[in-house]
């Protein structure tokens, strides 16, 4: 599993940042909103876990398209 | 007269320039334009093509960038040839459907990495550079104003 999150950096604006999510995950504009202002004030925010790398990549280079910050780490295994 | 960019969202949203701000958009985008055709591989044409495709991995990204730089810069170059056929640098631009308001985005947000690192420092002659960036980054946002996306 790796895991996909958005890093704020000192060049986008909320209102940029929320439109490329509502653009590149169809979330609604309310979600995609929340997802920017949370990415702002922590510096990053968790956009999803997915099981392939290449999806998370797909999603990545989206981001990368519409000017993001993306980040993909693989995500730590847990005790069952 | 001032420069001005207006958000008019609607059905049909548009934005409105005064005239000489829309032929300072038009030459940033044609300038942004010669730089990503450019294919010579000197330092400083990799150093501007490492702001359109930063590493996601925070180790090694050799892999990813082998298979995704070349389709993402041809998808801005794609978004940003789109702008410039369809757009001669009029003062209103009506946007008839999403994909032409995603390809101004994409061009708007990859025309400042013209004039700045992705770190936020300015490039280049900095006062210049400070005005143009917060100019494309102000288009960008009346852009999002217009197609109605309220935050």
């Amino acid at each position: 599993m790796v895991r996909l999150s958005l890093i704020s950096d000192d060049v986008n604006a909320s209102e940029a940042v929320a439109y490329a999510l509502h653009r590149v995950f169809g979330w609604s504009e309310g979600i995609a909103a929340s997802y920017a202002r949370r990415a702002h004030a922590d510096g990053s925010v968790e956009l999803g876990s997915y099981p392939e790398r290449g999806e998370a990549e797909e999603l990545a280079a989206r981001l990368l398209a519409f000017g993001m910050l993306a980040r993909i780490t693989p995500e730590e295994a847990t005790d069952a | 007269m001032h420069d001005y960019v207006e958000a008019v969202p609607g059905e049909v949203p548009e934005l409105r320039f005064s005239e000489p701000t829309a032929v300072s958009v038009r030459v940033i985008f044609t300038e942004l334009g010669a730089k990503l055709s450019d294919r010579r591989d000197g330092r400083r044409q990799r150093q501007f093509l490492a702001r359109f495709a930063p590493d996601v991995y925070p180790g090694e990204n050799e892999e990813f960038h082998r298979r995704w730089d070349e389709p993402l810069r041809a998808e801005i170059l794609g978004a940003l040839e789109r702008v410039l056929r369809a757009w001669d640098g009029s003062a209103v631009v009506r946007f008839t459907d999403q994909r032409m308001v995603d390809d101004w985005f994409i061009a708007l947000a990859h025309a400042r990495w013209l004039y700045v690192r992705r770190d936020g420092d300015l490039l280049g002659r900095v006062a210049a550079s400070q005005v143009n960036v917060a100019w494309v980054q102000f288009v960008q946002t009346q852009l999002v104003t217009a197609a109605g996306l309220a935050i």
